[in-house]
């Protein structure tokens, strides 16, 4: 579970995109899972539950929150781009962005939140997660064939979104 | 490999998702076609700037409560800062082990279970106690309970013992003993009579023949009688001197002559239990009978007639008695006792059981008022045609059998 954690709790952070509401997800999940560790199916990876789980909880809470609009620490407040979460003193490792610059960290997040909901999950469990299109298309419950091309339409989004970066990206790779 | 199959494998190849082989034919093809090869190009750049971003770690406090959930402790909303989170999960761990304890005792504890295991317990109950018990078995274990008796008990009293009460004919409940006054010194020797005098209706009930009152109002003569039931086949002096000779027309139908029927288990404990007896007699007609014939091939005449009239008085049937009754005539003819062989004569024997032997013979016309000293004589002479044979158990149930089916 320890070593799970980071990758569902960005995927949580990507989904609902906040960090408490996240995190407060994140726990859920491991209650359910400690709940629920009789009934898990050792047929299946612990991984793919574990998203499964997670991910019905995104869900549950973008459904309660149809009625709640709560202004997002990655949300754009202004026309300068700046969030709500620059403005938040960034207190844990994750916050680190001296690898790439702030525009490039600010950029990617807003193309990815950007993208359609069943596009960003596959393309984080894919990217980051590092989950193979058949386990992503048991935690989405689509055929394998339907998650890679959500996934490639997510690329190819990401690609028009940051096209501004492609130098910077060539001499990168 | 055209271009639309290479752009179908370009995500497995940029993932690492192909084997060795289709990987090279889609670099294959790559290396010949530019715009494959732009695509494909496309795709690394963006995925080498999508793996720039830094992923943020998991909150610091999301350990501490993992830390709670893994330990037995119960998760407090202090370590979140949400009251959800308070769960028990030793309570929840401990509700998933009986949680299969419970379903079993939820269902066991409903009301159509609870109706079946009383429906079994009382058929069950019912099938020990109740019905099905045939009458057969239970005449037969009551009489095969034998009562010892002591013999200070059975001495006979001089009062006359009262008419029990008429058995209501075929019901088994006329075995139940009939209520009446007993005194307390006779109390045992006339409620153990009036058991036998129950069974004994029971008997007379289901022949099925006369009025059920006649046969089950056994009287039983008087007190001494009753008493000398039991003592009877153990002491035949007692038996005669306590029970007076009555005239033949004075026994009443379907009576001993005054001797209560004792089974011969019974016979034989009160045999055991009389100490004071001075010689052992015979307890049957059967073995009267054997040692009178033994004696009489011994030339022992007097013991043979006295055995020969030992084995009369213990009511053999009547074949048999027909039989015995002519080695006593012989045995008397033999031993010089012409008066007493003619009795015999006279009481048990017809004209044409033993021609030959009864020829020449004077009959005599004195029947029973000369009984001499030491002769016994039975309580209940009658003609061997009408006097019913003395039952045994086996006769009971025979009985019994006919009259439930």
């Amino acid at each position: 579970m320890r070593r799970h954690r980071t990758p569902i709790f960005h995927f949580i952070l990507r989904s609902v995109k906040n960090p408490a509401t996240a995190d407060e997800i994140l726990q859920d999940a491991w209650l359910r899972m400690i709940q629920g560790a009789r009934e898990f199916q050792r047929a299946s990876r612990f991984t793919t539950w574990a998203y499964t789980v997670a991910r019905n909880l995104c869900i549950d809470h973008a459904r309660k929150a149809v009625h709640r609009r709560h202004p997002s620490l990655d949300q754009s407040r202004d026309d300068d781009g700046a969030t709500l979460g620059d403005s938040v003193a960034a207190n844990d490792p994750g916050a680190d962005r001296n690898a790439i610059g702030h525009q490039l960290q600010r950029s990617l997040v807003v193309a990815i939140e950007s993208l359609p909901g069943d596009q960003r999950e596959v393309f984080v469990l894919r990217e980051y997660s590092h989950m193979s299109f058949k386990e992503i298309a048991d935690v989405v419950g689509a055929p394998e064939n339907t998650v890679k091309s959500r996934m490639r339409y997510a690329l190819e989004r990401l690609q028009s979104s940051l096209v501004e970066y492609e130098d910077y990206a060539r001499t990168l790779g | 490999m055209d271009c639309e199959t290479c752009n179908d494998l370009l995500l497995d190849l940029h993932y690492d998702e192909l084997d060795a082989a289709r990987a090279a034919e889609v670099r294959a093809h790559l290396d010949g076609c530019d715009e494959c090869r732009a695509a494909s190009e496309g795709l690394g750049r963006t995925r080498v700037l999508a793996s720039k971003l830094s992923l943020p770690d998991a909150p610091v406090h999301s350990a501490a409560v993992m830390a709670a959930l893994t330990s037995t402790a119960p998760v407090t909303a202090a370590v979140s800062g949400r009251v959800s989170a308070v769960i028990p999960i030793e309570r929840a761990r401990e509700a998933r082990s009986v949680g299969w304890l419970q379903r079993v005792g939820e269902l066991a504890m409903r009301r159509q279970v609870a109706m079946v295991a009383i429906s079994l317990l009382m058929v069950g109950l019912g099938l020990r106690y109740l019905p099905f018990r045939s009458p057969t078995q239970s005449v037969t274990t009551e009489m095969a309970q034998p009562e010892v008796i002591p013999a200070t008990e059975l001495a006979p009293t001089p009062e006359p013992a009262p008419t029990p009460a008429a058995a209501p004919a075929n019901s088994m409940r006329s075995r139940a003993p009939v209520a009446r006054p007993v005194a307390p010194a006779e109390g045992r020797v006339q409620a153990h009579a009036a058991r036998a005098q129950n069974v004994d209706a029971v008997r007379g009930a289901d022949l099925g023949s006369g009025s059920a009152s006649g046969r089950s109002a056994r009287p039983l003569g008087n007190a001494s009688s009753a008493g000398l039931a039991r003592s009877a086949p153990l002491s035949e002096a007692e038996a005669v001197a306590a029970d007076p000779p009555a005239p033949v027309a004075a026994a009443a139908p379907g009576s001993r002559g005054g001797y209560a029927q004792v089974p011969a288990d019974e016979e034989r404990q009160l045999q055991a239990a009389m100490p004071a007896a001075p010689a052992p007699a015979p307890s049957s007609w059967s073995s009267a009978r054997a040692s009178a014939e033994s004696a009489s091939s011994r030339g022992d005449l007097s013991n043979a007639i006295a055995n020969y009239q030992r084995a009369l008085a213990l009511d053999p049937p009547p074949a048999e008695r027909q039989a015995i009754a002519l080695a006593l005539h012989r045995a008397l003819n033999s031993a010089g006792r012409g008066e007493e062989a003619n009795r015999v004569r006279a009481q048990y024997l017809t004209p044409a059981a033993d021609p030959a032997a009864l020829a020449g013979q004077v009959p005599s016309s004195a029947p029973r008022t000369q009984t001499g000293a030491g002769m016994v004589q039975p309580s209940a002479p009658r003609p061997a045609a009408t006097r019913p044979a003395r039952r045994s158990n086996s006769n009971v149930q025979t009985d019994f059998n006919q009259s439930a089916y």
